[in-house]
């Protein structure tokens, strides 16, 4: 049990990893990963989805006739992402309309279809719940890094605007790496996310070639 | 008897005596009246940048070549990484701050070049890359042309034109570029439409304009003055640039086809955009500007007839040129950024490969597909 937890949680994190192993989601990807704070907003929210949508799936597997699993997928994902994005616009006003229309995206991310068919289908809901978590700690943490390195060179900052997330707290914890005026306006630009994640992806493959 | 050896040959290709650092130190040739035409019109910076580009990518260069486990100087024999860096040099503002200058290279060849396999590998044209890398990063910055005019010489003295590049502060920098164009204008009595902006970020509107290589050659001329730098020097360095790339035609070296389908496409694409009246740029640009301005001719001989990223065939090269030509017309006239040749180039090298598929030729011996007959197909094909 605990040696399959573990497998589990080096295949999800890095043999396995979606955006740099399975490329997929790279939609949403691409898209928040301007700054930091959305980049870990869209995951957070994601994992979230993911973690409900597996451990639903993975309860009615048994009750889900096999030809028509993807359409009952999608009815049990899009409900989950209604319920998040309502709760969203009630809770974190800024935040949703700083993600905007990927909030509502997430009902097609691959990453959350592709594990309710590859996983939950075939798991019970406790390995599927971990599956989702290690699965979404994967995906948060390249997405961080990513959002990171993109709003340090092209704005100069990383984690600006936390307190959109967190609180008011917040606000000020940011770290301000370059001055305005040595800033890069590419790297946030979809070329500059494009050359991020391809540069990831060759850093993660050199690193597990050696 | 006789021992069985036999000799192991490739197939009989023609071969021409030339090797590629032979083609590029050409290519460098012809672009030396350029150079010398840009160092009278704006100063010494092109200078420093060459030198500073130089070094830094051949260091680049080594290290790359040594990551990939080859001789650290087998990317620095064949003078491609020279020609890049010229053309970069000479594409961007002579006095732009020395790391963003430095940036754009380390972008070119990184990853541009390398990224994508090295020399022969690289799906984008380095040079064009690297400036575009800058334009739309620092695009304030790349605004900071100088007036063309023979007093640059010692204004931006070698001494001057250093400390210039290595000046930091985009603002101070900005305001002397400024006045010494103000100066030059007052001095020699030209009358321009853009130069006094040319420095300087104004409105969006007019920044798209002024802001590009175009702006700075794009005025009202005043025939009466005859030609000197101070009115005519984008169109001098144009000429210059047709001059080296006159050169490499007559040398061999660059087909003529290709710039002339490029220079061709950008008139008539020139003459249909004034005949219709579109466009949404405050000041409109002439037929024959079209020719004269911003960096076409150095695209028409330099950028487009780079052998790596163009189509393979002749007629896939025409083909190319003359849509580059029709994008660099359309971006001048609707576009939001200035420098058309630079985002034109990019666009033509991405879409090589759906031209070399149209255009592959046809094998020997094989029937075109249209004249092909059910009944010969098989038949005659298997003969080649």
């Amino acid at each position: 049990m605990i040696r399959d937890i573990i497998e589990l949680f080096k295949q999800d994190v890095w043999k396995n990893n979606t955006i740099l192993v399975q490329i997929l989601g790279l939609c949403p990807t691409l898209a928040v990963t301007t700054t930091a704070v959305t980049a870990l907003g869209l995951a957070l929210t994601t994992t979230m989805v993911l973690a409900v949508s597996n451990v639903m799936i993975s309860l009615c597997r048994k009750i889900i006739i096999p030809e028509v699993r993807i359409p009952s997928y999608i009815l049990i994902i899009s409900t989950l992402v209604a319920v998040v994005e309502i709760l969203m616009q009630t809770f974190m006003f800024t935040v949703y309309e700083s993600m905007g229309i990927f909030i509502s995206l997430i009902v097609t991310n691959c990453i959350i279809i592709s594990h309710a068919e590859a996983y939950a289908m075939r798991h019970g809901p406790f390995m599927s719940l971990l599956d989702a978590l290690f699965v979404g700690l994967g995906y948060t943490s390249i997405l961080i890094l990513v959002g990171s390195v993109r709003e340090a060179v092209g704005f100069g900052t990383i984690f600006h605007g936390l307190n959109k997330l967190f609180g008011e707290y917040f606000a000020d914890k940011y770290i301000t790496v370059l001055p305005g005026d040595k800033t890069l306006i590419f790297a946030i630009l979809p070329p500059g996310a494009f050359i991020a994640i391809g540069l990831l992806i060759a850093l993660r493959n050199s690193i597990s070639r050696s | 008897m006789i021992p069985m050896t036999f000799l192991r040959k490739s197939s009989p290709h023609m071969r021409r005596g030339v090797s590629t650092p032979v083609i590029m130190l050409m290519v460098l040739a012809a672009l030396l009246p350029a150079a010398a035409v840009h160092i009278l019109c704006f100063g010494w910076g092109l200078m420093w940048n060459l030198l500073f580009c130089t070094l830094w990518a051949s260091l680049l260069e080594a290290g790359v070549s040594v990551l990939r486990g080859r001789h650290p100087l087998s990317g620095l024999r064949d003078f491609s990484l020279q020609v890049t860096v010229w053309l970069y040099c000479l594409a961007i503002p002579p006095y732009i701050s020395l790391w963003m200058t430095i940036l754009g290279v380390t972008f070119a060849v990184l990853i541009v070049k390398h990224a994508f396999g090295g020399l022969g590998q690289n799906t984008f044209n380095p040079a064009m890359a690297g400036f575009i890398f800058l334009l739309i990063s620092v695009p304030a910055a790349m605004g900071g042309w100088v007036a063309p005019s023979a007093r640059n010489l010692e204004i931006y003295s070698p001494g001057n034109a250093f400390q210039m590049i290595l000046m930091d502060h985009n603002d101070i920098k900005k305001n002397l570029i400024m006045s010494n164009n103000s100066r030059i204008q007052e001095e020699a009595g030209t009358v321009r439409a853009a130069a006094d902006g040319a420095t300087y970020a104004t409105p969006l509107n007019r920044f798209r304009e002024i802001f590009s290589y175009a702006g700075i050659v794009h005025y009202v001329p005043d025939l009466d003055q005859g030609w000197t730098l101070e009115t005519h020097g984008g169109v001098i360095l144009s000429l210059a640039y047709a001059l080296g790339g006159i050169f490499l035609i007559v040398t061999g070296f660059i087909s003529a086809a290709q710039p002339l389908a490029f220079l061709i496409s950008v008139y008539a694409s020139g003459v249909v955009v004034n005949m219709l009246g579109v466009g949404n740029n405050f000041t409109t640009i002439s037929d024959w500007e079209h020719l004269f301005i911003g960096s076409t001719m150095c695209g028409a001989f330099f950028i487009i007839t780079d052998p790596v990223s163009s189509p393979t065939s002749l007629r896939g090269r025409i083909i190319s040129a003359a849509i580059i030509g029709m994008v660099t017309v359309a971006i001048r006239t609707f576009g939001s950024y200035p420098d058309a040749i630079a985002f034109a180039a990019l666009l033509g090298n991405s879409i090589n490969p759906l031209i070399n598929k149209l255009t592959r030729p046809r094998r020997f011996g094989d029937t075109p597909p249209a004249a092909a007959s059910p009944a010969a197909g098989s038949g005659t094909r298997s003969l080649t």
